[in-house]
């Protein structure tokens, strides 16, 4: 992965584990979003994608 | 001897060469490329991984990704990617610490459900989401 200075912050608040996985809500505090997730990959996913938004 | 679907278009050997403060970093092979995918961390294993998938669109998701960006997350467009490995050649490739071989049968709930094996030990696994899948392959290579 090349060298980047993506930073943000996030709230992760998490409400159930089923499915072998945790769902619950992401808050990107940088802007102020809510956002449901089903899984820990939805959940790194919205993190990243939103990070690169941060980056630019 | 482990029963293997080799043919599953999923499949997916990642090879682990360094583990280091927790996480890992290799290179992934899959049927449609002979050069292999490097990672750096789990993260972006997860994410190229769910890429291939995206782009040949197996396994089917049941959900699309949910997004700050985008209202509605668009589907990827499906690739006509043609298998340039024979047989089970893509296999064949090792981790100098560990490898796996990962077989993603399933994406339901947002997340992947399939199979794995450690080949150095022979042990095959049933994964039911791809958070399950990491600890299993942390867990290996500590």
């Amino acid at each position: 992965m090349s060298e980047s200075k993506k930073t943000g912050t996030f709230i992760v608040n998490i409400m159930r584990q089923d499915n072998a996985t945790w769902q619950g809500e992401l808050t990107w505090a940088d802007k102020n979003q809510k956002k449901n997730f089903r899984s820990t990959l939805e959940l790194i996913k919205m993190m990243d994608e939103a990070l690169s938004d941060n980056e630019k | 001897m482990l029963a293997i679907n080799w043919s599953i278009p999923s499949f997916a050997n990642v090879c682990i060469d360094e583990c280091s403060n927790g996480e890992v970093a290799g290179r992934f092979y899959h049927q449609y490329d002979k050069k292999p995918v490097h990672f750096t961390c789990f993260m972006e294993l997860l994410r190229q991984m769910d890429d291939l998938f995206e782009s040949i669109h197996y396994p089917q998701a049941t959900a699309r990704q949910r997004s700050f960006l985008k209202e509605q997350a668009q589907a990827a467009v499906q690739q006509e990617l043609t298998p340039v490995w024979q047989s089970r050649e893509f296999g064949g490739e090792r981790g100098t610490r560990a490898t796996f071989y990962i077989m993603v049968k399933g994406r339901a709930n947002a997340s992947w459900q399939g199979d794995v094996v450690w080949v150095e030990r022979e042990i095959k696994k049933t994964f039911r989401s791809a958070m399950e899948l990491m600890v299993l392959m942390d867990n290996a290579t500590k």
